[in-house]
């Protein structure tokens, strides 16, 4: 019988855990990715990066000192 | 090299999410952040743009696990000959030679390299900005990425750039950067080397020219006499860059800058500084290196005060190989053309000392020989 039981837990716990990575599964391909909806549209992406060099106005970049062959 | 607009440099094709491979890992598992913040500012919070600087075993190595091992260690991602180098010249004195030691750092360190930086974008130390969107380079492009740091030397030659200098054969050939340096030696293989000739899997001509050496070949005679004697390039390399006296310091807003004096085109044969069983030839072309003894005198004086340890000639593989070449047209285009070698004459005085091992005296230049 022990075996038989065993085997019985077995399944049961494979069912139990394919019901959670389903539900995650599912969450994961429904919840939108903001990443890649945003880095892969481009006006987006001109409107933020001209935001940012708004913000950064008036920053260094690099230094005019640089002379010569690097 | 056409600079990227900064939307550019982070847009992501969305074919992208079609490659089998890398589409299919999720943007977070890689770089960090918050895919599902819909506020750009907040999702970017611990953001990593380059999963594989400095470590890339927990990024690129969860499947490529056995290049990234080694490459974790290549002197393309850790530079370690110039620690070493600038090592054996700086000031024993601790606290002189952490001065030199964080300048080294903050200025020579700065132009490493990573899997990323060559795969999929474009190296940090020129602005950075993604390749082609995102879409992973097996071989990394030429223009954008290898000679995009490797700009003043190699690029200048191997596409005859430097005026009046043809440009590299094998480029002539279509030859890209990595017919020659395949990934295997990008890669490396764990072991600590001390410069980049000791690197297994680094380039050999003969690889290809295999035939040199056979009775069949045109040029028989020449190839066996000189053989082990000279390296390649003494022989079919043209005039190259050479750099001086670069000095480093921070300008006024604590921005780093460098400062070399202007390169000058030559072609100078020395003795082998680096002579082993591997490059047993005893002439080899010697390139001037942009270090001086006042290299770090912003930061601290008497830096480098072991300066005359390491020539500042040094062993050099320049890029532009031709068949033909003015040292090769007669034997005594070179033999009894003290020109060509490296004299006293082409050494400042005060280095005089330092490449000492490279000059060729003039008992060593080969004779004259009858035609």
């Amino acid at each position: 019988m022990k075996p038989l039981r065993c085997a019985v837990l077995c399944i049961l716990a494979l069912v139990v855990s394919l019901c959670f990575m389903g539900d995650s599964w599912s969450q994961a391909t429904t919840g939108e990715n903001h990443c890649f909806t945003c880095h892969t549209n481009p006006r987006k992406l001109i409107q933020i990066t001209r935001e940012i060099a708004q913000a950064r106005k008036g920053e260094p970049g690099k230094s005019a000192a640089i002379e010569g062959e690097g | 090299m056409e600079p990227l607009a900064p939307h550019e440099k982070v847009y992501v094709d969305s074919e992208f999410a079609e490659d089998e491979n890398h589409g299919q890992i999720g943007c977070e598992e890689c770089h960090g952040g918050n895919p599902s913040d819909p506020n750009w500012k907040t999702a970017h919070k611990d953001v990593v743009r380059d999963p594989s600087y400095p470590d890339p075993t927990e990024s690129c190595g969860q499947c490529h696990d056995e290049i990234a091992e080694t490459a974790k260690t290549s002197l393309h991602m850790t530079l370690a000959p110039y620690k070493k180098m600038i090592d054996m010249r700086a000031n024993p004195d601790e606290s002189v030679h952490a001065k030199v030691d964080a300048a080294r750092e903050t200025h020579c360190n700065s132009c490493h390299s990573s899997c990323g930086q060559c795969h999929v974008s474009r190296p940090d130390s020129v602005d950075g900005g993604l390749l082609a969107a995102h879409l992973f380079q097996k071989r990394p492009p030429v223009h954008t990425v290898c000679t995009a740091c490797h700009g003043s030397r190699i690029d200048k030659e191997y596409f005859g750039k430097n005026a009046g200098i043809p440009p590299d054969i094998h480029k002539e050939k279509y030859f890209r950067c990595d017919k020659c340096h395949t990934g295997k030696e990008m890669h490396e293989d764990g072991k600590d080397y001390a410069n980049r000739y000791e690197v297994e899997n680094a380039p050999k001509c003969v690889a290809c020219h295999e035939d040199i050496y056979k009775d069949t070949s045109e040029n028989v005679k020449q190839h066996t006499d000189h053989k082990d004697k000279l390296s390649c390039q003494v022989c079919h390399s043209m005039p190259y860059k050479n750099c001086y006296a670069c000095h480093v310091g921070k300008d006024d807003q604590g921005l780093a800058y460098y400062k070399t004096k202007g390169s000058m085109l030559n072609f100078k044969i020395g003795l082998n500084p680096l002579q082993s069983e591997k490059r047993p030839e005893k002439y080899v072309t010697v390139r001037h290196v942009p270090v001086d003894q006042n290299t770090f005198s912003f930061y601290v004086e008497n830096g480098l005060s072991r300066f005359d340890v390491l020539p500042t000639w040094k062993l050099a593989t320049p890029h532009n190989i031709r068949r033909q070449t003015p040292q090769n047209k007669t034997c005594n285009s070179c033999h009894g053309n003290a020109d060509l070698f490296l004299g006293e004459k082409d050494v400042k005085a005060e280095y005089m000392k330092a490449n000492k091992k490279v000059i060729v005296p003039s008992e060593l230049i080969p004779q004259k020989v009858k035609d």
